[in-house]
């Protein structure tokens, strides 16, 4: 597995998903916006990396979805969004949890985000997209409690 | 043609997908035809018994309306009954129209006791034979001399002084014609295996108790054909709450007919059809006239003869129309959640609501075994059994809550 740098995870991003481009980056972080259409719906979708390890214990890569944001169901408007975490710096963009941190960690610094995170990504909003209309999680995974 | 295009299955996409499965829920089953063809069969025995009005003066026995165009879908919204309509073709000479009926009544409700006692109904066209899962509508006709193919009188009898009347049509010749304009391709193969499929699950299901039954001949059909059984399913469910008639499915069938044979895909073929028939009702509605339609095979048989009868109740047709292309368009841009939202309201709860049940369990267990697949160019999931290839994500398991506890 190549040693991944921020350089390398722009070139992967920028040749599998053209259609996200780089909006911030220094050496240690970058951050992409691009629009993802599991079915038919279009999301603008933000993904911010850092090679270090971030603050706090918070995920890595952060994943967020922009436009449209993610809402609740219009049947039982209570009922929280199966698979997502608060986001602390904006409670209105709750992150997606796109993988269990004990058994499937994502490491920056050797795994690609192009590989991994975006399909992940598209994969999460198709199950979203399956609990909007049926009020089930058909994608599996792992609920904390 | 591009290979990706070329290599794509009718139901690669995922509305495409979602409005076949809703019809394949909601029209008749081979089972059910093969049920309904051992019935005619039944009825015509019975009506050409040695001891029956009838005998020696049949001519023909056939199926017309949605039965002969392969479009037959539940009559009701909220049950599996099926309306089914049967040709009775017939010397009736020297017969006023209230005879025939009369006689065509008696002949199938038979004595106390008999098969069909107390389950035939009289009507003013018609005799209804009432089954629990089913209604065959028996229709006499006499066939007009020196006129195309199966041309015929039938008879209309309602007020009990009134004689009635006698009223040219030609059902067989319209479903030929209908048949014709509507011809099958690629889809009518893809979709009969799909309907095949979902058929045998419910013989799965019921195996303890059903026989399977021998295989049939899969019923092939058209983009419009399954596009008519969808707007007249919607159609259903606008005036379910409604008194007073409908709009007549024929009236439907020829104006999807008239406009078939445009597009390569579900989605486009509904929008289409629903464009087409707000723009000929619209027509006739902006000029406060009721719109006229015939028969094409022959212009006598007036199929509007009943229905609107008056522009307050074209209106209100007019008004579903224009909701329900705006609903089409608005399907293209939304999410799963609202897109089921739509399809309740346009075809009701129950086959809509099993739909997207099924649809996102089977790509929801594909990503779950780490088998999900997605496009690349914006992500667009690769449904299970799809043509289309994609690229695959690792395997890995979605998480919730709080990270950092």
């Amino acid at each position: 597995m190549m040693k991944q740098t921020t350089m390398a995870q722009v070139r992967q991003m920028h040749r599998k998903w053209p259609e996200f481009k780089v909006i911030r980056r220094s050496r240690e972080r970058v951050c992409w916006e691009g629009e993802l259409r599991p079915f038919h719906k279009t999301y603008r979708i933000g993904v911010a990396l850092r090679l270090a390890p971030p603050d706090g214990g918070l995920p890595n890569p952060l994943v967020m979805a922009l436009n449209p944001r993610l809402r609740g169901r219009l049947e039982s408007p209570h009922e929280e969004i199966p698979h997502v975490y608060p986001n602390p710096a904006n409670p209105l963009l709750p992150c997606l949890c796109l993988f269990h941190p004990a058994t499937d960690r994502f490491d920056p610094r050797r795994q690609s985000v192009a590989n991994t995170i975006v399909p992940w990504t598209t994969e999460w909003l198709a199950c979203y997209e399956g609990w909007l209309a049926t009020g089930k999680w058909f994608g599996g995974g792992v609920s904390h409690d | 043609m591009p290979a990706h295009v070329r290599n794509q299955t009718a139901f690669d996409n995922p509305l495409d997908r979602l409005y076949a499965d809703i019809a394949i829920r909601i029209q008749l089953s081979r089972t059910a035809h093969g049920k309904a063809e051992q019935r005619y069969q039944t009825i015509a025995d019975r009506l050409d018994r040695e001891d029956s009005p009838w005998h020696g003066r049949i001519e023909r026995f056939y199926p017309q309306g949605s039965m002969a165009i392969g479009a037959t879908i539940a009559s009701r919204v909220t049950n599996d009954d099926f309306d089914l309509d049967m040709v009775l073709e017939a010397l009736c000479y020297q017969l006023t129209p209230k005879e025939v009926l009369d006689l065509l009544f008696q002949a199938i409700n038979g004595e106390p006791g008999s098969q069909y006692h107390g389950r035939a109904r009289r009507r003013s066209r018609c005799v209804t034979i009432e089954y629990s899962d089913m209604h065959i509508d028996v229709t006499p006709a006499e066939r007009m001399p020196a006129t195309p193919e199966r041309q015929s009188t039938i008879f209309h009898h309602k007020a009990p002084q009134d004689p009635g009347q006698r009223i040219v049509a030609n059902p067989y010749g319209f479903a030929e014609w209908f048949n014709r304009n509507t011809p099958d391709s690629g889809f009518a193969e893809q979709y009969a295996s799909r309907a095949n499929a979902y058929e045998a699950s419910l013989h799965v299901e019921a195996a303890d108790t059903d026989p399977v039954p021998p295989p049939e001949p899969a019923t092939r059909k058209s983009l419009a054909v399954v596009a008519l059984q969808l707007l007249k399913r919607w159609r259903n469910v606008q005036y379910r709450n409604r008194s007073g008639r409908k709009p007549p499915s024929i009236v439907m069938s020829k104006l999807v007919a008239d406009a078939a044979g445009q597009t390569t895909s579900l989605a486009d073929e509904m929008l289409h059809q629903a464009a087409y028939m707000l723009a000929f009702f619209e027509r006739s509605h902006s000029g406060r006239q009721c719109v006229q339609v015939v028969n094409p095979v022959c212009p006598a048989d007036v199929l509007t003869d009943r229905w609107p009868g008056t522009i307050e109740l074209q209106a209100v047709f007019v008004n579903d129309l224009r909701r329900l292309v705006e609903r089409l368009k608005q399907l293209d841009d939304c999410d799963l959640g609202e897109m089921k939202r739509i399809m309740v309201e346009l075809f009701g709860e129950g086959p809509t609501t099993k739909t997207f049940e099924e649809f996102s369990k089977s790509f929801g267990n594909q990503i779950e075994r780490g088998k999900g697949r997605h496009r690349r160019n914006g992500g667009r999931v690769v449904l299970p059994g799809a043509a289309a290839t994609g690229i695959s994500a690792p395997k890995r398991k979605f998480y919730g809550g709080k990270w950092w506890e």
